[in-house]
């Protein structure tokens, strides 16, 4: 299984993205992890050339609406459909919102690495 | 793009190239880039694009990172230093693990090369991480090896005697802010720039004299000839597996463990089995190796 | 028992660099705030001051602290949100209305805009009447940790080491009372180092920009005063306070034997603490101010200078109004209930507390001599070590939690199946399209700032170009632009 990690927008703190990407690869998964600073453009267009089966989206800035619903956007109109998921710092109310956008689950903080790898084994 | 990255997902599964798109390579030229970790090789390819790019070149690259053997996954992380080209529709980047394959390599990476080639793309950059004698299989795919180090990294004569040094077409001491070295060699620095130019210009130099002097079919005919002896290998390979999973191959093997019989017998008379050799041959020695032991 | 050797406000300054300590003044309690618009954090300023509060600390949004203005494309969905939108002198006089700068002390959480920021702030004080003598604060300004553990950085380090030197060269002489750097390890703490880690990273950095203001020709005696730092406050109790204690042991050596430092306030490290941010849970939030209550309290029993405490919904949110007030209740509790603040360093001469201090020096020490066998911090930091080292530590952290080797209340152990709704601060949707009218309209009546722009094309110290680009409304967006055409880009290299 091929996954991509993605930080969008300014928000530098990588913490949370690094550590579910190295836990990721520990339960054998391909992690490809693209840093900080990316666009919705250059996610997409790393999932489009990577193929991966699933785009984790780490926020903790709150500009996950405007950023995530933009990946959305672009991933349909190139017509992927990749397992998206999310983490970091969102709302209750948020995640209802990003789930009819798409996103499958959003794993807030507390959530344990082995979650997230039941989570993809069983949804991709 | 799309089409093309899920075509490289099925040549990095196993699927072989479609027949069509093989008579449609040999036009680009493909660049391993290789060298310990830590040199900086991604950062030097992220400059490398910037200037094949102003130069309206179409570049792709193939990075190989390394399969825990333990856990099975990896960690590509090579793509982040050159994201910002993800957009540029001229530039293609695809991450690979070596899922165990040893050599540097991925199995499918010869594929992957001739697809990227076959899609147009004037320059392959295939990166691997090369540290000694054992991952040099880039050399096989490449028409022009870069070896890149840096300073620092103790006696450049050293390396010399890996087998690294003996595949390098073109050495190149990265991170050269850091510190000079008396080295033979482009100096560049991925994070100034400085030096980009002139590898640029090698790899070029490097392309040119191969085409005049015949080298270059010389070596894509030897990539050639390793391609298809690693094809044959795997299916080798698996034919051996296969006939090992077969209750009679069970049996001879069960044997071997209980030391009724010794493993050079089985594999002779699984051998036999398999590919029909014939038993008497060339086995002399195996059976005096025998005799010998059951004496001492 | 015998008495420790150590003495508070005598060299090395282990027990505190005050003889007093807490005795003759209180640390100052300092709430990290900001969000918004100007007039918003204006009116949490107002608030916490009202409240008790005895200095400002200035929480700005993403795109000002990566000089994008507000109507920038690079800022979007992003303006406002994690601390307050500033791009012209109008908003930072807007967030200072009513607050005179002679009477409060601001800290400014800002880094690779920092000469901007303060730039902003002496313009401020200048409309105000404020003479930039009667001043004080602190600028973070620490790049270094930036690059690994925070990500708000702009230039490459050869450029952000020179903004950093600027600011220092020109506060020594102008501005007497502000404190140019903030050295911090409370981030990269948080981005999982261990307290060994933190105290020798902070410390590597704090040697690193010592290093380069030297080189620049200033004394050492004329700036380190006015240099501060900036530390974690995590949960093991007795490690904590320790660690402080080691910090400034450590600190005090390196000053007086590395630098030959002379002046005894050169040699003291004084530093602002904040509760960690990364103990704090989602889940049953309510524990979080008992969290934050023993961070506090390590914190003083550690001798800090100056605190923030979370509130219990910032795992979540910016804090409300009312978990805002709490956090900082929790420190006037501490400060005038407990009776710790009677003696200074009250843990001196415990077994266990002097043993950890011996330890966390030691294993700090291991740290710094290997950054100084790679050839310095910042050599450290650009091989990717420093990150590694951190990261991995988080994922090993993470590890632990998982197999519960450690115990986090309310995650992995003793879990409710009920959770609270919680109230959380929200961001006013309207913030951004205004903030993009708001700009215009400033640009038209303002007219055209090329001549001044054209004045950050120096070699020379750029304080007073910025300070003059600042006066006339150029923005933080259009003075960044010209400096990143100048310096260049940073791009990000590390990897695990």
């Amino acid at each position: 299984m091929k996954v991509l990690i993605a930080k969008a927008g300014l928000d530098g703190h990588e913490r949370g993205a690094l550590v579910v990407a190295m836990g990721l690869r520990d339960a054998g998964m391909e992690v490809v992890y693209t840093g900080i600073r990316n666009t919705p453009e250059q996610i997409v267009a790393s999932a489009i050339q990577e193929d991966v089966d699933a785009i984790g989206l780490s926020s903790l800035s709150g500009g996950h609406m405007a950023q995530f619903s933009r990946v959305m956007e672009l991933l349909k109109k190139n017509k992927l459909t990749p397992l998206v998921f999310a983490g970091g710092i969102i709302p209750d109310e948020d995640v209802k919102k990003l789930q009819k956008l798409g996103i499958r689950e959003v794993f807030g903080p507390g959530s344990s690495i082995a979650s997230i790898v039941e989570f993809l084994k069983k949804n991709v | 793009m799309s089409e093309l990255s899920k075509l490289i997902s099925r040549l990095e599964s196993g699927a072989p190239l479609p027949a069509e798109l093989y008579a449609k390579t040999g036009r680009a030229h493909i660049v391993g880039i290789t060298g310990p970790p830590g040199v900086g090789k991604s950062s030097l390819i992220d400059r490398l694009i910037e200037q094949y790019r102003r130069a309206k070149r179409k570049v792709s690259v193939v990075a190989v990172d390394p399969t825990s053997p333990i856990t099975g996954g990896a960690l590509l992380g090579d793509r982040l230093r050159m994201q910002r080209h993800s957009e540029d529709d001229g530039v293609f980047i695809r991450s690979l693990a070596t899922r165990n394959h040893r050599g540097g390599l991925t199995d499918s990476t010869p594929a992957i090369v001739h697809a990227l080639d076959a899609a147009g793309f004037d320059v392959v950059i295939v990166e691997t991480v090369g540290t000694g004698q054992d991952e040099v299989e880039v050399a096989d795919v490449a028409d022009t090896v870069v070896v890149v180090l840096m300073p620092e990294m103790g006696d450049a004569i050293q390396r010399a005697k890996s087998g690294l040094m003996e595949i390098a077409d073109i050495l190149v001491i990265n991170k050269s802010d850091l510190g000079a070295t008396k080295a033979e060699a482009i100096h560049t620095s991925a994070k100034t720039g400085d030096g980009v130019a002139a590898l640029m210009s090698a790899i070029a130099a490097h392309h040119n004299s191969l085409v005049k002097s015949g080298a270059l079919a010389k070596r894509r005919a030897r990539a050639a000839r390793a391609e298809v002896i690693r094809l044959l290998q795997a299916r080798g390979a698996a034919t051996i597996m296969r006939a090992l999973g077969q209750p009679a191959a069970e049996a001879v093997l069960a044997k071997v463990a209980a030391r009724e019989i010794d493993p050079y017998d089985a594999s002779e008379h699984l051998s036999a089995k398999i590919f029909g050799d014939a038993k008497r041959s060339s086995h002399g020695s195996t059976r005096s190796r025998r005799q010998t032991r059951r004496r001492g | 028992m015998s008495a420790p050797v150590e003495q508070p406000g005598k060299f090395p300054f282990t027990r505190g660099i005050h003889s007093g300590m807490y005795r003759d003044r209180l640390w100052t309690m300092r709430q990290y705030a900001g969000f918004g618009d100007a007039r918003e954090t204006n009116n949490r300023f107002r608030y916490l001051l009202d409240h008790g509060q005895t200095g400002l600390s200035m929480a700005f949004d993403l795109p000002t602290q990566i000089g994008y203005d507000s109507d920038d494309a690079m800022a979007l969905g992003e303006v406002g949100r994690v601390g307050v939108a500033i791009s012209s002198l109008a908003d930072m006089g807007q967030v200072f209305a009513g607050i005179p700068l002679d009477k409060v002390s601001t800290s400014m959480t800002i880094n690779a805009t920092a000469s901007i920021l303060l730039a902003l702030y002496l313009a401020v004080a200048e409309k105000q009447g404020v003479p930039w003598s009667k001043v004080s604060g602190t600028v973070q300004n620490d790049i270094l940790k930036e690059y690994i553990a925070r990500g708000t950085y702009i230039f490459p380090p050869g450029p952000s080491l020179r903004l950093i030197a600027d600011i220092v060269e020109f506060c020594a002489k102008e501005v007497p009372g502000w404190n140019t750097i903030s050295v911090g390890g409370y981030h990269m703490r948080e981005a999982g180092c261990t307290a060994a880690q933190e105290i020798a990273f902070t410390l590597a950095d704090g040697i690193t920009y010592v290093q380069t203001c030297v080189e620049r020709g200033l004394n050492v005696d004329d700036f380190a005063p006015r240099i501060a730092f900036f530390f974690n406050c995590h949960m093991n109790f007795f490690e904590e306070v320790a660690k402080f204690r080691a910090a400034r042991r450590l600190w005090a050596h390196i000053m007086r034997d590395r630098f030959g430092a002379k002046n005894e306030r050169s040699m003291m490290l004084r530093f602002h603490t904040q509760t960690a941010g990364s103990s704090l849970t989602a889940q049953q939030a309510d524990n979080n101010v008992v969290r934050t209550t023993l961070e506090a309290l390590a914190a003083v029993l550690g001798g800090t200078q100056s605190l923030h405490t979370n509130a219990k919904d910032e795992a979540i949110a910016l804090p409300s109004e009312e978990s805002a007030l709490l956090a900082l209740r929790t420190q006037q509790i501490i400060a005038h209930e407990s009776g710790v603040t009677a003696e200074p360093d009250p843990l001196g001469g415990s077994y266990y507390v002097e043993a950890q201090t011996d330890r966390l020096e030691r294993e700090a020490r291991e740290y710094l001599s290997k950054i100084d066998n790679m050839g310095g911090m910042l050599k450290a930091i650009e091989s990717g070590y420093v990150y590694k080292e951190i990261y991995r530590s988080a994922y090993e952290h993470q590890k632990a939690v998982e197999k519960k080797d450690r115990i986090v209340v309310g995650v992995n152990e003793f879990v409710s199946s009920k959770q609270p709704k919680l109230k959380t601060q929200k961001i006013d949707p309207k913030l951004e399209p205004r903030r993009r009218k708001e700009l215009a309209a400033l640009r038209k009546k303002r007219g055209n700032v090329d001549k001044y722009l054209a004045m950050l094309r120096t070699s020379g110290n750029l304080m007073p170009a910025i300070i003059e680009c600042v006066r006339h409304y150029a923005t933080v967006g259009e003075i960044s632009k010209v400096l990143r055409k100048e310096f260049g880009e940073y791009r990000a290299t590390h990897s695990i």
